[in-house]
């Protein structure tokens, strides 16, 4: 017994030394990959410096590519990213290509002679996050990368470890950039900007549109509904829907309105036009939850606290004690508002024109399940009130004392015009082609990243709708519209033909053709908050005030409060903190 | 000289294992002065502002923190008691069962839990304890009015105390299971000579065989007064029930979300450090004094 | 006398069926979905038994190279790991497990082994060091900051006071040295205990996926629970600009392929307790001694 477990564990150490040394094998290998890399790196600055000395015309090159938004860099300049990449890359099979060789970087590398190699990688979110975190901690920031939020990017300026992009954004910047930039009046450059500088390319917010009601058009025909405009035909529906079960659930199954809980970051209205949100329910009595805006006064005031919130309150209270809101909301996660959804169990919902995506389920499991969007509740001036969202998505950075910080630039002059132009059509280069064939299934790998016009949805809905029409040609617009265009196609030759369109190319239609069509003709008040940034009180205790707002709020809607409650909410969101922050706040907008 | 030559041995096999935590544990504690400080990654530990004891002092003069620290308190209390009473009493429970097969099966699918996440087993209480959940069923058919037991105060803690201990019994009960080996047959024999019945053998052979590790196991978990388990909380919580669920732990991350706050982290974390030094050396005194067998 | 014991085996026989039953169906549920069409999955319409039943979820996973690459890495990693983790409890908990007067020092490594294990190091000084001592992006920085487990040092010091001191006094008589005396006797004697330790070390290098993403800075090289855990929540539909970007969140969202990788995931698991248990087998050690 006692030898037999000696010599186990002795074979058992053995064969972990084995793949330890292995492995160590390998590490180090890795480790001589890197510092050959560099060395090669250093040689090729060392033989630039050399050429530029000897003949102008190499030097001459070197500047028109540090000055010009396409030359391309005389030679493989490398550079190395925080790159995003998600973990589920297929590569196209049969190739070998890794993370930093693939589709994308070979055009970036062909069109301005740019290598990437990644300091690190990881998915996008959290994890990403918490690598740029570790990266700015320890000092050492890669040449480029991407920063998730404003308040981080604003540290890497206040502390001058990113680089002063203004002059290579004058210079490099291409026209299909600075269009971009312009369809939302350059707000996202506004926001990257600090004293007058330009420290990032921002990747703009694309547009969702209004907040969509989407409900069950089969229920709505089979209880021959009409469509709703006002809060009453809202609430008229969504009582028929509950009390007469027209999707059969049986008595007391079928719940109203899905709405979104407290969950994950998520609440009722934490998004303007996100799925299971009820911001509409707000606005329409001009209150903008969530949002820094204009009061009355012109100063900038929190949007949850005023009194116009008390309307939209007696609407959802008033819906839930008639149960016409999914009773077990508070408890709800996104995913159970999905089964709901996806089982028959519930008709109407709020979400942007991308709702299909929750609907899908549904789809599959009950063909026969139609779903209609409409831009409701209106005001008196039949118009919905929205409001904006933060121009920017996120920021890209260049390392202070990165050679190249316009190679940033030129990348993405690379990206937009493959991706949010018809170029990938035009060109037929061998490296353009693969990248078309291949990189609409290796999202992830790009290292730069584009970003896309404002209103995209609303333009891919007319590209699309254009060339289906047979009004545009296919190829007159993007690669990703196009693929788009290709989807809707199918789906329509399906049901001309009698057949059943895949689940992909219903999603793609009822998405880009039915909700982006209501997005298309519908006409919005918009409301545009003042403030994204935070303050200094805001650190510490904003968390405490949330916790407040959302307990309140869903107390009231849950009618565990009355709707009076909402003013003693009010006085304590103050008195803790909201007072002081709202001056402050109004301090930063004053001081900008 | 013998007597030196053994200890240099015991010297030499403590060396790796202290080389590693001087390392890894002991070296970066100099990271503790986040705590003192208002972090900023752009500036490190030596850049950064030192702030003194504000961030101790914001966790209790927030308007929520006393409920914050009771919560914890409860649940955390809660779960370590259990965590300790059911993973013993099925550890003796198995020990009774005859059918090796039967033993063997049920002894890998209690420590199966262990391995879901709680992202997984939200979803599945969600269910079970939902409107249309088999608990709702039962309460309706005796002609009880349903409970939504995730969204009430009175239900949501104790709640979160069973669904851990059922989560974890049976993980947690693998070491009263390798401790109940080592009993020696000889005195289950020798007391069912003396006429001890099973109640009996149980009482004066089998509990007294595992009392130390019962002991110990105790003693090792009394720093986990103030985690009252976040990934469980966090998935389950809502705003109806703030006021009984939400923990230190939730309560930082949603600090950490207005931005990183590495520096409240490392203060909470002291804290729980320190409380947790008190208790277990305290602990390990009284055990020592009562069963005179200290356990370090 | 005898009926009464009856009664009593039929009642913990129902107590422990029931208890395990318990733990028993939330598995099925997963495995049920993992087989079920990812539309009905979705709909929340799985209970205990697969609807559509189709093994779509699992050709997926088997044709999904990442995911078996990383497989490998976190089997590699759970051998070097354990091993470490289990060679370093082993020679610190003997010496430990010395008597003041046997061992001088013992309290001295004793205090700083209870403040190692009360004070954690904190993830960014951690993340320093571990970047300083060049460990970053190689598999030893899963294994070595977490090399020396108290918690299991403290447990097998207990397991190895408890060996009867004659045992060793005959040892150490015969001329054998400390290490012979851990080898030939204490290991021996305290196999269920290294049984367990080794599971804890084995379940924890397992499961964790946190540590990977902070030291590993290429996605190819992470551990499976690194790879599977991946962020499904908060997409924002409003940001996609990218119909790869959907199909992905269609995928990460999919019911059916996270609880089949959830399942695969967890067969090592099922397979290593059953084979760990004949360690447990009562009475070897004191038999042992007996004899």
């Amino acid at each position: 017994m006692r030898r037999n477990l000696g010599g186990k564990l002795t074979a058992t150490f053995l064969a972990v030394c084995m793949v330890a040394t292995m492995l160590g094998g390998c590490s180090k290998n890795e480790k001589n990959n890197t510092v050959s890399t560099e060395k090669q790196e250093s040689t090729e600055n060392d033989s630039k410096t050399t050429e530029e000395t000897t003949g102008d015309s190499t030097e001459d090159a070197w500047k028109l590519a540090k000055t010009t938004p396409d030359a391309p860099y005389p030679e493989t300049v490398e550079y190395t990213v925080g790159a995003t990449v998600t973990t589920s890359i297929k590569f196209p099979e049969g190739s070998n290509d890794t993370t930093t060789d693939n589709g994308y970087t070979r055009l970036y590398k062909e069109k301005i002679n740019i290598q990437n190699t990644n300091k690190f990688e990881a998915t996008d979110g959290e994890d990403y996050k918490q690598k740029v975190s570790m990266a700015i901690t320890t000092g050492d920031l890669p040449d480029i990368m991407k920063v998730d939020d404003y308040a981080t990017f604003k540290e890497l300026v206040e502390n001058d470890l990113i680089e002063d992009l203004t002059e290579a954004y004058n210079n490099c910047a291409s026209d299909l950039m600075k269009e971009i930039y312009e369809s939302n009046d350059n707000k996202a450059l506004d926001m990257a900007t600090v004293d007058g500088k330009l420290y990032a390319i921002p990747t703009t917010t694309i547009s969702g549109g209004p907040e969509l009601l989407w409900l069950r058009g089969d229920w709505m025909d089979k209880l021959g509904l009409a469509e709703p405009k006002t809060i009453d035909d809202i609430t008229n529906i969504l009582k028929e829907f509950v009390a007469k079960d027209p999707g059969g659930n049986g008595a007391g199954k079928t719940v109203g309105l899905a709405v979104m809980p407290s969950w994950n970051g998520n609440f009722m209205y934490s998004s303007y036009a996100g799925a299971y949100q009820v911001n509409n329910i707000f606005t329409m009595n001009g209150a903008y939850p969530k949002q820094w805006i204009k009061g009355a006064d012109g100063s900038a005031v929190y949007g949850s606290v005023q009194p116009e919130m008390k309307q939209g309150l007696e609407v959802l209270a008033n819906w839930y004690k008639d149960g016409l809101i999914d009773q077990q909301m508070a408890v709800r996660t996104e995913d159970d508002l999905k089964a709901l959804i996806g089982n028959g169990q519930c008709g109407a919902f709020f979400s942007g024109w991308w709702a299909p995506y929750h609907t899908v389920a549904s789809y599959t499991l009950n063909p026969d399940a139609e779903w209609r969007a409409y831009a409701v509740p209106t005001g008196s001036d039949g118009k919905v009130n929205a409001y904006t969202n933060n121009p920017n998505q996120n920021y890209f950075v260049v390392r202070k004392g990165f050679e190249y910080p316009e190679l940033l630039i030129k990348g993405k002059n690379v990206s937009l015009a493959y991706n949010q132009s018809s170029e990938a059509f035009s060109d037929t280069s061998e490296t353009v082609k693969y990248y078309c064939d291949t990189v609409t299934g290796q999202y992830g790998l790009d290292p730069l990243g584009g970003f896309d016009y404002y209103n995209a949805a609303q333009l891919a809905y007319q590209h699309i709708t254009e060339a289906l029409d047979g009004k545009r040609d296919e190829h007159d617009m993007s690669m990703y519209e196009n693929s788009l265009y290709e989807s809707c196609k199918r789906y329509k030759d399906a049901v001309d033909s009698g057949q059943e369109p895949t689940t992909d190319d219903w999603l793609n239609y009822q998405c880009r053709v039915v909700g982006s069509g209501v997005l298309n003709d519908t006409v919005m008040n918009l409301v545009d908050p003042v403030f994204f940034d935070q303050t200094d009180t805001m650190r510490m205790k904003w968390a405490t005030l949330v916790k407040m707002e959302e307990e309140a709020i869903m107390q009231i809607v849950t009618n565990q409060k009355e709707i009076s409650y909402f003013d003693k909410f009010v006085e304590e969101w103050k008195a803790a903190g909201g007072d002081q922050i709202t001056k402050e706040v109004n301090e930063a907008i004053a001081n900008k | 000289m013998k007597h030196l030559k053994r200890e240099l041995s015991y010297h030499i096999m403590l060396l790796p294992g202290m080389i590693i935590l001087a390392i890894f544990t002991f070296v970066p504690l100099f990271g503790l002065a986040m705590a003192f400080q208002h972090y900023i990654p752009a500036k490190g530990i030596s850049g950064s502002d030192w702030t003194g004891l504000e961030n101790f002092k914001f966790l209790f003069v927030l308007p929520d923190s006393k409920q914050i620290l009771i919560n914890t308190l409860i649940i955390a209390l809660g779960k370590m008691i259990l965590a300790i009473v059911i993973p013993v009493c099925f550890a003796l429970l198995l020990n009774e069962i005859r059918i090796k097969w039967f033993k063997k099966t049920v002894q890998t699918v209690v420590y199966l839990p262990h391995f879901l996440s709680w992202v997984i087993l939200a979803s599945v209480l969600q269910y079970i304890f939902g409107f249309d959940g088999p608990i709702n069923a039962i309460i309706s058919n005796l002609g009880g009015e349903p409970i939504m037991f995730m969204a009430s105060n009175k239900w949501f803690r104790p709640l979160m105390i069973i669904s851990e201990s059922w989560k974890e019994f049976g993980y947690g009960s693998i070491i009263y299971l390798a401790a109940l080996t080592s009993i020696d047959p000889g005195l289950y024999e020798a007391a069912a000579i003396d006429g001890a019945g099973r109640w009996k053998q149980l009482l004066h052979v089998t509990l007294p065989g595992i009392l130390p590790m019962i002991i110990l196991m105790t003693t090792m978990s009394l720093p986990n007064i103030l985690n009252a388990g976040f990934d469980q909380i966090y998935n389950m919580y809502n705003p109806l029930v703030y006021e009984t669920g939400d923990i230190l732990d939730t309560f930082v991350y949603r600090v950490g979300i207005v931005e990183r706050q590495y520096s409240l982290a490392t203060a909470v974390g002291l804290i729980k450090s320190v409380v947790g030094m008190v208790l277990i050396l305290s602990a390990n005194k009284l055990a020592g004094k009562l069963t005179d067998r200290k356990m370090f | 006398m005898h009926k009464k014991i009856k009664i009593s085996d039929v009642v913990i026989f129902l107590v422990v069926l029931l208890l395990g039953l318990s733990c028993l169906l939330p598995l099925l549920n997963v495995l049920a979905i993992s087989f079920s069409d990812s539309a009905s999955a979705t709909a929340n319409r799985v209970k205990f038994w697969p609807v559509n039943f189709n093994l779509n979820a699992y050709k997926k996973i088997l044709n999904d190279q990442q995911f078996w690459r990383s497989f490998v890495i976190s089997i590699v990693r759970v051998v070097l790991g354990t091993a470490v983790n289990m060679l370093l409890t082993i020679l610190m908990a003997y010496p430990l497990s010395k008597s003041k007067r046997d061992f001088r020092a013992q309290g001295i490594y004793m205090k700083l082994a209870i403040f190692a294990m009360l004070f954690p190091a904190g993830m960014i000084p951690l993340f320093m060091v571990v970047k300083q001592v060049h460990l970053m992006d190689t598999i030893w920085s899963l294994i070595i900051p977490t090399a020396v487990p108290i918690g299991n040092v403290i447990l097998l010091m207990n397991f190895f006071r408890a060996v009867p001191k004659s045992l060793e006094e005959a040892a150490e008589i015969d001329g054998a040295t400390p290490f012979k005396i851990l080898w030939k006797i204490m290991l021996p004697m305290s196999l269920p205990c290294l049984a367990t330790l080794a599971l804890f070390c084995i379940v924890g290098h397992w499961n964790d996926y946190f540590t990977a993403i902070l030291y590993i800075n290429r996605t190819v090289n992470y551990p499976l629970q690194t790879y599977i855990r991946q962020v499904t929540a908060s997409f924002d539909m409003s940001k996609i600009n990218n119909i790869e970007l959907l199909r992905q969140y269609l995928q990460v969202s999919s019911r059916n392929l996270n609880c089949a990788k959830i399942v695969v995931s967890v067969i090592p698991l099922l397979i290593l307790y059953p084979s760990l248990q004949r360690y447990f087998v009562s009475g070897i050690v004191m038999g042992a001694v007996k004899e």
